[in-house]
């Protein structure tokens, strides 16, 4: 692994899970949580969540086939070393991968998932509070607020 | 239940004009039954889970009960349209069956209706006239919003409209949002077709400090369809109070009232209901006071007596529905205004609230919104698209942000005129408990249209104004309208027995035990949201309500 991804791979991480290897875990658990990172644009992700959402996404037809070739050939990109570009035409715009590039995105931005009938649900009650959407504006997910009276008031702190 | 078997009141549903009635002649000591089709439900805690769970985060959505589909179905919870709807232009409003009422959901908007909303038939030749004038019903406004506990401004409503405030608001406003101050501070004080326009912090039942054993607003933003932290009124309040009332009122929840029936003199002396569990039972009253909202009490009377209904000597029950109808416009701002913060809505524009215009063309209030693009579009849309552009990680986040926190919306709510034919009436079509499903007819009208027109215009012009980009406006149309929830006029008040249901005190002009109450009674819809009036009128028809009970002799 060269020295770039390591060092992304360490601070993605966190303190708690930091390994002394070089060789950073390969879990197919912290692979999903490092593509997540890479496709949400969020480094500080809930690797409990990341975990639930991949237990979710692999139960779900329109992904299941494809969710670990996914994860392997993200990996593959990892080990040999990856930039913007080549993320993108290797992953994001590969047609192997379209269901489930939007999916994962929506999974982490909206704690919902789209079948292939349109149909939408939310996976869960805790899922849905941590929903990026919601700090990616600034703003609280609607339901917890945690601020005080009047915040609005003023611009958003964070 | 007292020893002759007979109450001083029953009351029939526990929304918040039944919960205060109940409460207020429970602390009067009288004795009281306070009956609810619907169901107590699930804690608050649980409600926002169901809310959190939600695919569809409709205002009935933390409230979706299967139970309550069988049993007291609503439109907002059936299997299956509820509404038996047989006009081209649809009714759209709903409302909630359970204690507590529709209140659970509310935005909690409360301004009063102005001087010329009880006199438009003589002010400007449209609709009626009510039997009382605003300055009638002042101090029971003020009395109102003592016990909903109301925010806001008394210098800015103090006077507004014509509307004069003998008292201030229990509480000071609820801040107005950073994007209201961005926006008034873009607006300047412009003329709109001779009219000036200002923004004016919005009257609301939401605590902006700890208020009646209740918090201050944290800005969960979800007050519809639930406040997690009961800062925002909802009925349960004076329901809880009625149960520890000096005299206690029993609530019996899970009871559909299916009949009223009277003795050979008119009075109303049975009120016969359904449990859940099956059980056909009966109820006495001294008196009787329906408190079903405005569909379910005139269905009630309908089903009532012979062909005619109860209290229909003047075949007005269940006519002159009406509603506001709303609209939206939306724009990008050129700055982040940052919304999804706070209430929903903080502050709004009263300047078409009147005006001589009204005699061709409905009023209407505006209300400025502080969650993005509001009923137009989700924030989600957004962010489809981006992942539609194959947009990802870091540009992803950051373009998000670029156009949402710069997403503002400007809605209105339009009056209607009150009309024969807009009305409630029996389905033959049953629902699942066998009782006839409502029959709604409503139609549209170039008054309604032309005030669509009237609102777009004035959004643009705002839009401009404030250098907003990229405007789009829902087409509004009487097939296209949104819905306020605000449900009036199937019962109202007059003078005259043969064109009202009820007189100023609420009570039937046919029965001299009878009382309905809430925004059934409503001779014109004006364009206030309608509970803040609705418990104004109740607290007016209390002491006649003691004097009619104390007057019966059993």
């Amino acid at each position: 692994m060269d020295a770039k991804s390591c060092a992304r791979t360490t601070r993605s991480l966190g303190s708690v899970e930091r390994r002394g290897s070089v060789h950073a875990g390969t879990s197919v658990n912290q692979l999903f949580m490092r593509l997540s990172q890479q496709l949400t644009g969020f480094d500080d992700l809930s690797s409990s969540l990341a975990e639930t959402y991949l237990t979710f996404l692999r139960a779900q037809p329109e992904v299941a086939a494809t969710i670990d070739d996914l994860l392997s050939e993200f990996g593959l990109l990892e080990r040999v070393g990856s930039d913007l570009q080549r993320f993108r035409s290797r992953i994001v715009e590969n047609e192997r991968f379209s269901e489930a590039i939007p999916r994962i995105i929506a999974i982490w931005y909206t704690a919902s998932y789209r079948s292939a009938n349109g149909d939408t649900h939310i996976v869960g009650a805790e899922p849905y509070f941590q929903a990026l959407l919601w700090p990616s504006i600034r703003a609280h997910t609607p339901g917890l607020s945690g601020g005080y009276f009047g915040y609005w008031a003023y611009p958003p702190e964070n | 239940m007292p020893t002759n078997g007979v109450y001083d009141a029953v009351v029939i549903g526990a929304g918040v004009c039944g919960a205060i009635t109940a409460w207020r002649l429970g602390e009067a000591g009288q004795s009281v039954l306070l009956l609810e089709a619907g169901e107590w439900g699930p804690d608050r805690v649980e409600l926002v889970g169901n809310f959190a769970r939600a695919a569809n985060k409709s205002p009935g959505s933390p409230y979706a009960s299967v139970e309550g589909q069988q049993h007291a179905p609503s439109p907002e919870n059936s299997v299956g349209p509820y509404y038996d709807q047989i006009s081209p232009n649809d009714y759209r409003s709903t409302y909630e069956r359970r204690v507590g009422g529709t209140t659970w959901h509310w935005l909690g908007n409360v301004p009063r209706l102005i001087p010329s909303d009880f006199r438009l038939k003589s002010t400007y030749g449209v609709g009626v006239d009510w039997p009382i004038s605003y300055d009638d019903l002042e101090p029971d406004y003020g009395a109102a919003e003592q016990l909903l506990g109301v925010s806001g401004d008394h210098d800015q409503w103090d006077g507004l409209l014509g509307a004069h405030r003998s008292t201030r608001f229990p509480m000071t406003k609820i801040w107005q949002s950073y994007s209201d101050q961005k926006v008034i501070a873009w607006l300047g004080a412009p003329t709109f077709e001779g009219v000036a326009i200002t923004v004016n912090s919005t009257p609301q039942a939401r605590n902006s400090q700890p208020y009646d054993g209740r918090p201050p607003c944290a800005g969960n933003s979800i007050c519809v369809p639930i406040c997690p932290i009961g800062a925002k009124y909802d009925a349960t309040v004076h329901v809880k109070k009625a149960m520890l009332a000096r005299v206690p009122v029993e609530l019996l929840d899970r009871a559909v009232v299916t009949k009223l029936e009277t003795d050979a003199s008119g009075r109303i002396d049975a009120v016969v209901y359904k449990t859940w569990a099956g059980e056909e039972r009966t109820a006495r009253g001294k008196i009787v006071v329906i408190a079903a909202h405005a569909i379910e009490s005139a269905k009630l009377l309908l089903m009532s007596g012979g062909p005619q209904g109860l209290a229909n000597r003047s075949d007005q029950v269940g006519r002159n529905l009406m509603d506001h109808l709303q609209g939206v416009g939306v724009a990008l701002t050129a700055e982040p205004v940052f919304g999804f913060r706070g209430p929903p809505t903080t502050s709004g524009i009263d300047a078409f609230r009147d005006g001589q215009f009204r005699e061709k063309s409905a009023a209407f209030r505006m209300s400025l919104g502080n969650d993005g693009w509001g009923r137009k579009e989700a924030p989600q849309a957004a962010l489809d698209g981006l992942v539609k552009q194959g947009r990802f990680g870091t540009e992803l986040r950051a373009q998000l942000a670029n156009h949402v926190t710069r997403q503002f919306r400007i809605s209105y709510s339009t009056e209607t005129l009150p009309r024969p034919d807009n009305r409630v009436r029996l389905s033959d079509h049953l629902d699942p408990t066998g009782l006839p499903r409502p029959k709604l007819s409503f139609t549209l009208e170039d008054y309604n249209t032309a005030a669509f027109e009237h609102a777009e215009r004035a959004m643009t012009f705002i839009f401009d104004q404030i250098g907003a980009t990229d405007t789009a406006f829902d087409p509004v149309s009487p097939e296209k309208y949104s819905p306020a929830g605000h449900i009036m006029g199937t019962c109202r008040m007059g003078r005259g027995p043969t064109t009202s249901v009820v007189d100023s005190r609420s009570r039937s002009h046919d029965h001299p035990n009878l009382f309905i109450v809430g925004s059934a009674t409503f001779p014109t819809s004006g364009t206030a949201n309608p509970t803040l009036t609705a418990v104004a009128l109740t607290l007016r028809a209390i002491p006649k309500m003691r004097r009619i009970m104390k007057d019966i002799v059993t």
